[in-house]
């Protein structure tokens, strides 16, 4: 067979997990656990090692042909508009189903362990898997109607695992907020692709964006694509984009969405579903290219929130809600990238955050699930002594966060720095050098919080004092005297004594799989390209062009020395404040030094109380105006009134409400006729 | 299929034979009345089935399958029946949901044999409202939908109080909307028979001479006539304070069928008269529509959210869905026009769909208020999980058949009249937003007493519903074969519109063609 033959089967990459999801959602039940598990493991894993396949072969052709388009059926033939269901294979998108398929193995694999005993362990796994394969149709898909339709499919998984565990009510609350707080994203994305059909046609993006050389010929061609459009399209697509992956003002669904089950967070929240508005905005590269102005927007944007975040994280002191913030300042990263025009670097980070981050997670999960699923880090310490290969892999992903030489995450935010540096956009880099710092110092505090200083899960369960602690907020939902089964308790603080063991092989092995990844993930595009060490950079180039590469090796050098500076300084402070743990009382002694400050952090700017406070308060109450007053009262009002007025009054509505129908049909019917008679005399 | 065979009489003429037997059966006997309604309903589907293989979409003719037979002479009142690919899925949505709100009533227990009369008498006139090619014929049929309509309102309703007035109203409003429909019918067929041409109520005569037989001003009030009539029907806001009162007081079937078919009537009547026989106004006015059309999608939606008893929530969604759908059709455009009838059908399988399982759950737990309900997914997971996929059948996930229809109406829209699809898309937020806060209240949390013990689905119920949702799954992923068929009667709507009007399409460029599997020139 050809490649090109080959690269024809690329639609088994999603089919095996959609496979899977119909499987287990029909009989799923019957299946049972454990064995539910491994059918999703399996049949994930197998959709990986098809990537891999796809990606050996698309690698045998050269480079300028590496754009494969697999038409399957049309999709919607309208009028003008045709919509084929297809997919396209080309460096991009093999690169995302590699690493989606890849970590979603692992994390499907811990979760068999993870989930153990619940009783909806098959369902678990059947929405992991149609997630998994809406992901795939995401990055696959030929046009972005088709990564629209994977973007609505992650979304409801998103949905569907945020409130797996229904019974407890926020985490239902918080599925329907990811979801509706995603739609407003979605209206941008929809917006954006009727413009771009208006002006352009089409929405493949074979004709639009595939490749960087393609763009400005494709834009000649078309008349009437003014920088304004350009423009539009761009911010368009970016508002879907900041819903997706929590940008800030959208991002309020992220930190509420912890309350799926941890694997679910990691997976979705962290490495792949939230990283999709990156792929977007790399996907879309033609238009960014096309206007500055769209470019700084999203620069900013990023940067702006990468910043927000890690202060937000500093303060926290539930575990996976730090992580929650870390990852949305990540993401900053990533669309600071995308503003310089450093889309290979994007896609880098992207690729080391979801080992590391991932690698983080599970570690989190892995903590709760050795810790009758307690959230609160004020209520952890000295992990380290009974939960070793936890600890040792967290250890590594706090290192790579960090930004430590030489690991990943080094060289994919020093390059994301260093091009923001060479895009003489220095506003941009000093923002990212210093969230880089404080994400530095927020994770030191987090690992000494959990793993090191003085063990305080034995003793005091100290107040929430400046900060509000979200998790366990359950406990008062509860109705009174209601029964609790075991899966509704994921995320109720520790009742009884703890006893604290470290968790079996089953989610071990995917930690030190990915604790390995993160340390040698950098070699995927190191800042050589003389020496061809570039690999990712040269692997993506045809889909994806950066700005040339700094000439002097020097200067960079520079920067790189500087940032991890930066991030050992973080440390130190961080080691320094938390190196014995919390003291007696208890109380974090970083309020106090952040002094109002504090206040601002653990409220996390007020952004979300200011977003719920509006749609609950004047946003219901004008809701309720509209629905009492205006429908009911004025508008039905009008109807009653006119029907009563017909009547003659008030006796007529008594009259109409005894039943007379034939009365009314009777005087319909004359006043019918007389007209009708009149236009007949007329027409005479 | 001979060509020859009378299959749309016969589509008509079933289900009113059906009414006729069930008439001679004894009261007493109701299971008689029961198996003829299934038989009947069951057999007209088929024979509607039948007819969707035996549609042309190749043939030139404008309308498939005519029969002609003059009936009242002197008034030039013919029965002419006829269908193209716009009618065609209207007789189809309503032959698939009678069996199936048929099915659904199974626990109906009083007065079965009358039940069954004024369904099948239904299903015979709707079969006749979107069959028929002459006014006058059109007219009895859109009129003779009202009766049994009433009847069963306000005979089989919930509440024995509330239900006869709100059949009245029901009957009430729409019968003033008609009675607009009655003098603009005439007006036309007078004004036509003036100018010198033989009195006839025709539909295709009578739209080849309108365009330019009526002066602007006369086709405007002549369209303004046809539009209340259709926009009660529809219905448009702020002609809508009819149907959640209605919905609410219906049997489950009676909302199926309320839902899911006679708020098309007005749909088709827009699209087929308003379109036809006064293009010009429609284009002049198309801005009014747009304006109610939009304002109904975001204005439906609000309320619906605000809505305590969940039949009334599902009843003002269709307020919204049908928004998208008046906005389609005045985009005037192929695509805005081809997603106006997707919506159609895809309202009729997924709030169908939807008025079946609120009917069920008022079975059990005689209440429609959310607030009685609580944790349900969990004591009736199989119910809970059908309507969390009817509702994001409804809400219009990519996937589902509501996302092609919507997707469509608002490109359509944003081609020419950009501010009103960029308004109406924000419904696309709401929708997501009432579905899902209902969903949440209703069945999340841990199931209290009163929710806890109550029987899950059993197969008579499956049978209703996941047939629709089916359906709409599948024309999610696969809606050629509809778009295909309707396409060429919605060009010649649309070239007809072009063509007596100043109106004209907008150009959009022809995107370069890219072979799959090779790399575009550089």
């Amino acid at each position: 067979m050809s490649a090109q033959q080959w690269l024809d089967l690329v639609w088994i990459v999603p089919a095996l997990p959609l496979f899977g999801a119909a499987l287990l959602l029909l009989f799923g039940k019957r299946i049972g656990e454990p064995l539910a598990g491994w059918i999703a493991t399996g049949l994930l894993a197998l959709s990986f090692l098809w990537s891999i396949v796809m990606f050996a072969e698309l690698r045998s052709i050269p480079a300028e042909q590496r754009h494969h388009v697999l038409k399957m059926f049309d999709w919607i033939s309208a009028g003008r508009f045709h919509v084929s269901f297809g997919f396209l294979v080309d460096p991009l998108s093999v690169t995302m189903i590699l690493f989606v398929t890849g970590i979603g193995t692992l994390i499907h694999l811990y979760a068999i362990g993870y989930m153990h005993g619940d009783s909806r362990f098959s369902r678990f796994f059947a929405y992991l898997n149609l997630f998994a394969a809406s992901m795939l149709v995401l990055i696959l898909g030929s046009s972005f109607l088709m990564t629209f339709l994977g973007w609505e499919g992650v979304g409801l998984c998103s949905y569907l695992l945020i409130s797996f565990w229904f019974e407890r009510e926020t985490a239902a609350v918080a599925g329907k907020k990811a979801f509706i707080t995603n739609r407003v994203g979605d209206f941008g994305f929809m917006l954006a692709m009727f413009l771009i059909f208006e002006r352009l046609g089409t929405l493949d993006y074979g004709g639009i964006s595939s490749s960087g050389h393609v763009i400005p010929s494709a834009f000649t061609g078309v008349p009437g694509l003014g920088s304004g459009t350009v423009t539009a399209i761009a911010l368009l697509l970016f508002v879907g984009a900041m819903g997706k992956s929590a940008q800030i003002g959208l991002h309020i669904w992220l930190p509420d969405a912890m309350e799926g089950p941890t694997p679910v967070s990691a997976l979705i929240h962290a490495a792949t579903m939230v990283t999709a508005g990156v792929y977007l905005m790399c996907r879309s590269s033609a238009f960014l290219l096309h206007s500055g102005d769209a470019a700084t927007v999203i620069g900013y944007v990023g940067a702006i929130t990468a910043l927000y975040a890690a202060t937000v994280a500093l303060v926290n002191n539930d575990i996976k809600k730090v992580l929650a913030y870390s990852t949305i300042s990540q993401l900053g990263y990533m669309f600071l990238a995308v503003g310089v025009g450093a889309y290979s670097a994007a896609i880098f980070h992207m690729v080391t955050h979801a080992f590391f981050k991932a690698l983080l997670f599970l570690g989190a999960g892995s903590v709760m699930h050795g810790m009758s699923d307690e959230q609160d880090m004020r209520r952890m310490g000295r992990l380290r002594r009974y939960m070793p290969i936890t600890a040792a892999t967290f250890i590594v992903g706090w290192l790579t966060i960090a930004g430590i030489f030489p690991l990943a995450g080094f060289w994919s935010k020093d390059e994301i720095l260093a091009k923001a540096w060479f895009a003489h956009d220095y506003a941009l880099w000093g923002l990212g050098v210093v969230a880089a710092v404080l994400t530095a110092f927020y994770m030191t505090r987090q690992v000494y919080l959990v793993f090191f200083g003085n063990a305080r899960w034995d003793d005091h369960r100290p107040e929430p004092d400046v900060v509000p602690v979200i998790a366990g907020a359950s406990d008062d939902d509860a109705p009174a005297g209601a029964a609790h089964d075991d899966s509704a308790s994921d995320g109720h603080a520790g009742h009884g004594p703890v006893h604290p063991h470290e968790s079996p092989g089953l989610m071990t092995l995917p930690l030190v799989i990915l604790a390995i990844l993160s340390i040698f993930g950098g070699l995927l595009d190191l800042p050589f390209s003389k020496q061809g060490w570039d690999f990712l950079t040269r692997w993506l180039e045809p889909v994806l062009s950066d700005g040339a590469p700094p000439t002097s090796f020097s200067l960079p050098l520079a920067l790189a020395t500087l940032a991890s500076v930066g991030a050992v300084i973080g440390i130190v402070i961080g080691i320094a404040m938390y190196r014995r743990g919390l003291p007696a009382s208890g109380e974090d002694p970083l309020p106090a030094k952040l002094g109002p400050l504090a206040r601002l952090f653990g409220h996390a700017w007020y952004i979300d109380e200011g977003v719920s406070a509006a749609v609950g308060g004047p946003g219901r109450k004008t809701a309720q105006w509209i629905a009492s007053t205006v429908d009911q009262g004025i508008i039905d009002g009008a109807v009653v009134g006119v029907a009563s007025l017909v009547r003659g009054g008030g006796s007529g509505l008594r009259r109409m409400q005894t039943g007379l129908v034939r009365n009314y049909a009777l005087a319909i019917l004359i006043g019918a006729a007389a007209l009708l008679l009149y236009i007949a005399v007329r027409a005479g | 299929m001979d060509p020859n065979f009378p299959i749309l009489t016969t589509l008509i003429a079933v289900p009113f034979v059906g009414a006729f037997l069930v008439m001679l059966t004894p009261a007493r006997r109701p299971e008689i009345s029961r198996a003829i309604g299934y038989a009947v309903s069951a057999a007209t589907a088929g024979l509607a089935g039948w007819m969707l293989f035996d549609f042309s979409t190749t043939t030139h003719a404008m309308f498939q399958r005519t029969e002609t037979h003059t009936w009242i002479h002197a008034l030039g009142v013919n029965y002419t029946l006829g269908i193209d690919g716009i009618s065609l899925f209207m007789v189809l949505l309503s032959a698939l949901l009678f069996p199936i709100a048929l099915l659904a009533s199974a626990n109906v227990a009083v007065r079965l044999k009358s039940f069954i009369f004024w369904m099948l008498l239904l299903e015979g006139a709707l079969m006749g409202v979107f069959l028929s090619l002459d006014l006058m014929l059109f007219f009895i049929f859109f009129e003779l939908v009202l009766v049994p309509m009433y009847f069963i309102i306000s005979g089989w309703g919930s509440d024995p109080e509330r239900r006869v007035k709100a059949a009245l109203k029901f009957f009430v409003y729409t019968m003033a909307g008609s009675a607009f429909l009655f003098v603009g019918i005439l007006a036309v067929a007078f004004l036509h028979a003036r100018a010198g041409h033989p009195l006839t109520f025709d539909y295709v005569t009578l739209r080849n001479w309108a365009p330019h037989g009526l002066s602007s001003t006369t086709a405007t009030w002549l369209f303004v006539a046809f539009g209340v009539a259709f926009a009660v029907k529809v219905p448009l806001f702020p002609l809508h304070t009819w149907l959640p009162d209605a919905h609410t007081e219906a049997p489950t079937a009676g909302s199926v069928i309320l839902a899911g078919v006679l708020l098309k009537m007005g749909a088709y009547g827009f699209l087929r008269f308003s379109l036809g026989l006064f293009p010009n106004a429609a284009v002049d006015l198309s801005w009014l529509l747009l304006v109610l059309a939009a304002i109904g999608i975001v204005y439906g939606a609000v309320v619906a959210a605000m809505q305590t008893d969940l039949k009334r929530l599902v009843a003002y969604s269709s307020v919204a869905h049908m928004g998208f759908v008046v906005l389609g059709i005045f985009a005037l455009n192929t695509e805005g026009i081809d997603g106006a009838l997707f919506t159609m059908i895809s309202h009729g399988l997924t709030t169908g769909a939807l008025f079946l399982l609120v009917g069920m759950l008022y079975e059990r737990r005689h209440t429609r208020e959310i607030a009685n309900f609580r944790g349900l997914w969990k004591s009736v997971p199989v119910f809970g999980g059908l309507f969390l996929v009817t509702a994001f059948a409804s809400i219009g996930l990519p996937g589902f058949s509501g996302f092609i229809g919507e997707f469509l109406a608002l490109l359509g829209t944003f081609l020419t009249h950009r501010p009103y699809a960029i308004v109406s898309a924000v419904g696309v937020i709401l929708a997501a937003l009432y579905l899902l806060w209902a969903y949440q209240r209703a069945f999340t949390g841990e199931p209290d007493e009163a929710n806890e013990h109550i029987p899950d689905l059993n197969l008579r119920e499956l049978a209703c519903v996941v047939p629709l949702l089916a359906l709409s799954l599948f024309l999610g992923f696969y809606p050629k074969p509809v778009l295909e068929m309707v396409q060429p009667s919605v060009k010649t709507v649309v070239a007809h519109v072009d063509r007596s009007s100043h109106h004209r399409q907008p150009v959009i460029p022809t995107p370069k063609a890219v072979a799959p599997g090779k790399k575009e020139s550089r």
